[in-house]
């Protein structure tokens, strides 16, 4: 609000400067002058600002003292031209919202000013103006560069270009200009009318560095030849016609370069177009060319060889997008495609080199995509058609490409497509453009996904992947059998080794000799999470060999869980089991998963109460069989006659311990006794038992009031040692 | 273990020629051979470790010159190694290789099942054994899903008859039981 007001202050101001202190026009009335040079600087400056540039240099003109303080302003241009030819010098101050002239002629003044210093010195040749030109009366032209130094003083401007009319100044002259230290200053020179020989062009290139921009409107000998002629940013020259085809293919990192007239034809510029599109440095942003004269443009021979888009709405029905992909990329596509057809016939002795065939194709592919396409620019310059047809271009070149960044800017420096579109201004297209990258970056993902080298686990033979599984521990195996029905029963056939498992009411540790692969699963009395793991247990136990597996499943907490018949299925092969058991059939579950089992250690709890023993041939053939606590004699009777029937290897031993005294006199009731001498011998107890082999006795050795048992099995001839009379020591109590 | 030696360069009398599949020829030192079982036992049946014995090309049908580069490469690097014997796998699975083991073979999956193959079909144990291990190591600590990434597994679970949803023999444990797997509190001793 309140610069509202200062603005609308500053503006009847600025009207009345206008109406009082320029008074030259006799229609406006004469007013008490407005003091402007006792304002402040700042407002001074502030109301100077909403002046346009004629008004700035007839203030200026006013009084020396008045042009210091607009030289502290320094106004700005957009451009500044300055037109130069003997008879005129013109220049043309282009404002963010005017485009105005100032015209120094030859005049009738008879006096001339030798040299201009001061603005004011011009206030008496004002000749007058319209509403674009003013003029003033001209001087000699050893003055038209302090004119310059006066009128640049007033002005800032980015873009300063120098227009020499050959027709109109003599050689020296131009010469002279192109020496003074301003026109380094310049951007822009421009030779207009006239023609130049090849010796003064060739002088010109010398002496203008190729940052600048050039245009010549003037003709060129058509045998001119110059290092430098294309390799200014912009370059535009009226004849071209002594550019060759090699001229235009040695063009690179230029900004763009207009040809008005040359003496190519459709085939020629297809065969750039070509070389462009294929050349893997950076030629140039936009070459705009007229075909030879006479020449009917073909669209087909345009873009023979070239993939391209035609743009709907376009200004021209002949206006192709040429999209930057490599034949040679179309080429690995279809390669691939190939190989990939040709991957269902292939015989399996070719397969690997198909394979490598593909990745070779697959990641030469990569290598172009990514130095062609990695920031894929699209300029205004080059999109130059309407906002709705940029997403099926995108979609295409996507489709097309590997692109990895799309920047969408508009055309910033030049005003060749100022009429054109401006993409940043449409939210539409902004909206629409996010849109799309984000659907540009899930297809870049899938496409990167397709891309990596594909795996062929699946392709090796089961013995090779067996051999893999062996060197896997056991969550690996776990997992892997997770992935498919096939690797499931891969898995499944190859054993476990362990060097310990224990089941306990609490968890399951799995452990390894080299410690890795490790397991620890603890369930700490939950039932749900015990169910959880049970599959995993199970797994485990179906093809464990393990050098001990302890069994202390006091509560039936994993009996429970863990159904009969799929423990039944169970072969365990280990050195050493230890099974603390509750009651028969939890003995029996746990002792019918053996199927070897070299020492078979059974605890009984303070619960049970086992009057028989599981008598599982891979519990009779181990070779030590120990039994702790037990509290009926019925048990030893038992497993005696279970030991007796079946053929045991020699040696194997039989260990027991009573959980109170018990004597192992009621043995010789048994049918197979066949000699006792309880309470005979001092110190130990013993019985002798007949077994189905002739050649082969079971001794029964009990030391007096002890609760130790030792049962072994001997050939007739053979002495009993003392190493059976040792209790073995597997369960620290 | 390094027993980086210089490699003498093989001559007429104490090497033989083998082609790969491709047609490339490879001469190969008898004492590099020693490391193939494949390639050792051939020479001893034919005596090509005799000098007055013709020794004809060995042709090479299931391995290709890339793979045959590579596995020579393996070869000289164990040039004076002591003869391979193997461990118990199943006592001692270990992940941890030589640098330039790790360096040999840092290739991508499938070039690794190519030299499985070629190192099986050749016999030679230690690079045998050792892309095992790799492969082995290269899914340790990963899902089962990320396994079918790593691996390029397709699932072919079969999917329920009525419901169209995947059945999964162990669906009940494949995820809420792995989370309860856990390396500690370790167990107490027996």
């Amino acid at each position: 609000m309140v610069w509202r007001i200062v603005k609308s202050s500053l503006q009847n101001i600025h009207k009345a400067i206008r109406m009082c202190f320029w008074n030259t026009d006799t229609s406006i009335p004469k007013q008490k002058p407005f003091l402007i040079l006792k304002l402040p600087l700042v407002p001074f400056k502030l109301v100077t600002e909403f002046m346009n540039s004629h008004e700035i240099i007839k203030l200026s003109m006013c009084s020396y003292r008045m042009e210091s303080f607009l030289r502290v302003s320094k106004y700005k241009l957009i451009e500044l031209h300055v037109h130069l030819s003997d008879q005129r010098l013109r220049y043309d101050f282009a404002q963010s919202n005017n485009f105005l002239s100032i015209l120094f002629r030859k005049g009738k003044s008879e006096k001339q000013l030798e040299s201009v210093t001061k603005m004011q010195q011009l206030c008496e040749r004002y000749y007058g103006e319209d509403n674009t030109f003013l003029m003033i009366e001209y001087f000699s032209s050893n003055t038209v560069f302090d004119l310059y130094k006066c009128i640049n003083a007033l002005f800032s401007c980015p873009s300063v270009s120098w227009n020499f009319y050959l027709d109109q100044l003599s050689t020296e002259t131009m010469m002279h200009y192109l020496n003074l230290s301003l026109a380094e200053k310049c951007t822009e020179f421009s030779f207009m009318r006239g023609s130049l020989t090849a010796t003064l062009l060739t002088e010109l290139l010398d002496r203008i560095p190729v940052s600048k921009r050039l245009e010549i409107d003037s003709d060129i000998p058509i045998d001119f030849k110059h290092p430098n002629a294309l390799k200014y940013y912009v370059t535009r020259y009226n004849n071209g016609k002594w550019i060759t085809l090699n001229d235009l293919k040695s063009i690179r990192n230029v900004g763009w370069i207009e040809l008005k007239s040359t003496i190519f034809d459709c085939s020629d510029v297809n065969q750039f177009l070509n070389y462009w599109v294929n050349c893997e440095e950076d030629m140039l942003e936009l070459l705009e060319l007229n075909l030879q004269e006479g020449a009917i443009i073909d669209v087909f021979a345009l873009i023979d060889q070239l993939i391209t888009l035609r743009v709907e709405g376009a200004s021209s029905p002949n206006f192709f997008i040429i999209l930057e992909l490599l034949e040679r990329k179309k080429e690995l596509e279809e390669e691939i495609s190939m190989i990939e057809k040709r991957e269902n016939q292939v015989d399996i002795s070719d397969f690997s080199e198909e394979i490598r065939k593909k990745i070779n194709a697959n990641a030469e592919l990569r290598r172009l995509e990514i130095n062609k396409n990695n920031k894929f620019t699209i300029t205004s310059r080059q999109l130059y058609f309407k906002q709705d047809t940029i997403l099926p271009l995108l979609n295409y070149i996507l489709e097309k490409g590997h692109v990895e960044q799309f920047v969408v800017r508009s055309s910033e420096k030049d005003e060749v497509f100022s009429n054109g579109p401006n993409l940043e201004d449409s939210v539409a297209m902004k909206w629409e453009l996010s849109r799309f990258l984000r659907e540009m970056k899930q297809t870049l993902h899938t496409m990167e996904e397709t891309l990596k080298p594909k795996t062929n686990w699946s392709d090796l033979p089961s013995e090779l992947k067996l051999e893999c599984i062996d060197y896997m521990a056991l969550m690996e195996r776990w997992n892997l059998r997770q992935t498919a029905q096939v690797e499931r029963d891969l898995v499944n056939s190859r054993k476990i080794f362990a060097e310990t498992v224990i089941v306990d009411e609490k968890f399951f540790s799995f452990t390894t000799k080299s410690g890795i692969g490790n397991v620890f699963i603890s369930y700490e009395y939950d039932p749900d999470k015990l169910s959880r793991t049970c599959p995993f247990i199970l797994f485990v136990f179906q093809k464990l060999v393990a050098n001990v597996l302890k069994i202390d499943d006091e509560s039936y907490c994993m009996m429970s869980t863990l159904t009969i018949p799929q423990m039944e299925t169970i072969n365990l092969e280990l050195n050493t089991i230890i099974v603390f058991h509750n009651s028969f059939i939890e003995l029996y579950c746990w002792l019918s998963m053996l199927k070897k089992c070299v020492n078979v250690v059974i605890v009984e709890r303070d619960e049970a109460d086992l009057n028989k023993f599981p008598d599982f041939p891979a519990v009779l053939n181990a070779e030590t069989i120990q039994y702790i606590d037990a509290k009926n004699i019925g048990v030893l009777e038992s497993f005696l006659n279970a030991w007796s029937r079946q053929h045991p290897k020699l040696n194997s031993n039989f260990q027991m311990r009573f959980k109170s005294f018990e004597s192992i006199e009621s043995l010789r009731k048994m049918n197979s006794c066949i000699e006792s001498r309880v309470g005979e011998e001092e110190g130990y107890d013993m019985i002798a038992l007949e077994t189905n082999d002739p050649e082969k006795i079971v001794i029964v050795v009990q030391g007096t009031k002890q609760r130790e048992v030792f049962v072994c099995l001997l050939s007739e001839n053979q002495e009993l040692s003392t190493e059976f009379f040792i209790w073995k020591q597997f369960v620290k109590h | 273990m390094s027993c980086e030696e210089p490699t003498t360069s093989p001559t007429p009398e104490n090497n033989i020629t083998v082609v790969s599949s491709d047609g490339k020829e490879f001469l190969l030192d008898l004492k590099l051979t020693e490391q193939s079982e494949t390639l050792a036992r051939l020479i001893s049946n034919f005596e090509y470790d005799r000098t007055d014995v013709k020794k004809d090309p060995v042709p090479l049908g299931n391995i290709t010159s890339a793979q045959m580069q590579k596995i020579i490469e393996w070869l000289q690097h164990h040039r004076y190694y002591p003869k391979w014997e193997q461990n118990d796998i199943h006592y001692s699975t270990s992940f941890t290789f030589e640098t330039w083991v790790e360096e040999y073979l840092n290739i991508p999956n499938n070039e690794m099942f190519e030299l499985l193959n070629a190192a099986n079909y050749l016999n030679i144990p230690r690079l045998f054994s050792t892309i095992c291990r790799i492969m082995a190591s290269r899914i340790t600590g990963k899902s089962a899903e990320q396994i079918r990434t790593v691996l390029n597994i397709k699932t072919d679970v079969k999917n329920d008859v009525y419901t169209g949803i995947p059945i999964q023999e162990d669906s009940s444990s494949s995820e809420d039981g792995m989370s309860e797997i856990s390396l500690s509190p370790s167990p107490p001793p027996i």
